[in-house]
């Protein structure tokens, strides 16, 4: 019945939290406390700011957040294989694709705000083709 | 570098950077979601209440992405501030703000 199912989901499902209080992620000159007397424009543009380069880092680092439990994955997509055999969409590549468009998406959003914005220097937008 | 004044405690907490509006629109993970926050906010005092803002159909609603938690004291809420500050949740770095009380009890949450 739906009560067990429910209790084998809890049982299965490991928390979305992460570290502990003595093994925390900062990234330097980004707090990760916010002062009260912003105002939700400055709150959401450091935001972002924040975001940005956390996801920079991600890539940076290869620390792409990859899950080691097989059954928190979603399903994987037909494998797509180059000419000389090798697979193109592996899952490292498939998350960070991923977060290279959402990177993208925040700078665009960025630099609508502020046209000054510098993008991180590993930026590249993305190659439009036409066909 | 990681400390802020964060302007005056209340008590109520907003989490920021944690959710995404596409996470919360499945109710099954909705729930699961609400349930990891509120255990861990439970370490720190008794939360009262616990406001996530969802998407309204393919729209987010004002506030979409942050969580709001009300704590009974506003030491609680200090103590959560500072401890959940920096950890990481769904592998995103939390951010920690303090909320105005009138605010959060009027559903004006931004």
């Amino acid at each position: 019945n739906s009560a067990d199912s429910a209790a084998e989901r809890k049982r299965k499902r490991k928390s979305r939290w992460g570290g502990s209080e003595n093994d925390k992620t900062f990234i330097p000159g980004m707090p990760t406390i916010l002062p009260s007397t912003l105002d939700p424009a400055q709150q959401e543009a450091y935001l972002v700011q924040f975001q940005i380069e956390e996801i920079s880092r991600k890539l940076r680092t290869g620390d792409l957040g990859i899950t080691q439990n097989q059954e928190e994955r979603s399903p994987s997509p037909e494998p797509i294989y180059s000419s000389d055999g090798k697979r193109l969409n592996t899952r490292e590549f498939r998350y960070r694709k991923r977060l290279e468009e959402q990177r993208h998406q925040l700078i665009v959003k960025m630099q609508t705000v502020n046209p000054e914005f510098k993008p991180p220097a590993d930026y590249k937008p993305p190659v439009t083709r036409v066909s | 570098s990681t400390l802020l004044d964060p302007g005056s405690p209340t008590e109520i907490l907003c989490l920021l950077n944690m959710v995404l509006p596409e996470e919360l629109l499945d109710n099954e993970e909705f729930e699961d979601i609400r349930s990891d926050i509120k255990q861990e906010c439970a370490k720190y005092g008794d939360v009262r209440s616990i406001k996530i803002p969802r998407p309204v159909g393919q729209f987010p609603k004002r506030g979409c992405g942050k969580v709001f938690v009300q704590f009974e004291s506003v030491e609680d809420s200090q103590k959560a501030l500072k401890a959940l500050s920096g950890r990481k949740f769904s592998g995103r770095i939390v951010m920690t703000s303090f909320y105005d009380p009138d605010k959060y009890l009027q559903d004006d949450l931004q």
